[in-house]
């Protein structure tokens, strides 16, 4: 299966709803750096307005969170932290994220413990999807199902001026 | 499911390698990963390998 949906560069996102879990996509939007921080070294990654950033839910959950996660890296450029293997915090994430041009979904790696953003954990529902980024768009190739994507926008709230 | 609660995980034959670049515009050193290195002070790919 190979099937494209639009996404533009700005405030929308593509919201794939699985049975007991969920994946939210948004472009890069611009030209951009990634930071991700492993227990021993840091890494650089650029991203062009077209990548992909992608939040799992593995679990399910509120929206709500997945929405601020992506924002936090894409508004906000805040880093990604990457667990050691075997840490005891792996359990406690509820949502992930990588970023990149095309990223393989797979529920058999250790959340949050991988700084490859080429791979996200998710549930099996999603196991073997690929997203790849394409001009004004995204791809989802993979196992033949027929996953509900609805397109969803989403502003943030105006930051009150400094006193 | 996940690997959460269990001892599971891929473990991945390429680990992660970065290369070394330095920004020509603001002089900041990082390892990059991906097609496109960025500075992560500046946001300029004015970068070069160093």
């Amino acid at each position: 299966m190979s099937k494209k949906h639009n996404l533009g560069l700005g405030n929308e996102y593509l919201l794939i709803q699985g049975d007991n879990s969920f994946l939210l996509i948004g472009k890069a939007g611009s030209q951009i750096c990634i930071c991700i921080e492993t227990a021993d070294n840091e890494y650089c990654q650029g991203l062009s307005p077209d990548d992909l950033i992608v939040v799992s839910a593995p679990e399910g959950g509120p929206l709500e969170p997945a929405i601020m996660l992506l924002e936090l890296v894409r508004t906000y450029r805040c880093p990604l932290i990457v667990l050691p293997k075997g840490h005891p915090g792996s359990k406690r994430l509820r949502y992930v994220i990588s970023a990149g041009e095309r990223i393989r979904l797979s529920c058999s790696i250790e959340r949050g413990t991988h700084p490859e953003q080429d791979v996200l954990c998710a549930n099996g529902e999603f196991t073997g999807l690929v997203l790849q980024a394409v001009n004004g768009g995204m791809i989802i190739e993979g196992p033949e199902k027929d996953y509900p994507v609805s397109q969803i926008s989403y502003s943030l709230p105006p930051v009150p001026p400094a006193t | 499911m996940c690997s959460v609660g269990g001892p599971m995980d891929v473990e991945f034959t390429e680990r992660i390698k970065g290369t070394d670049y330095r920004c020509r515009d603001c002089g900041e050193r990082f390892k990059g990963i991906g097609k496109k290195p960025i500075c992560p002070s500046c946001q300029s790919d004015n970068v070069e390998e160093a």
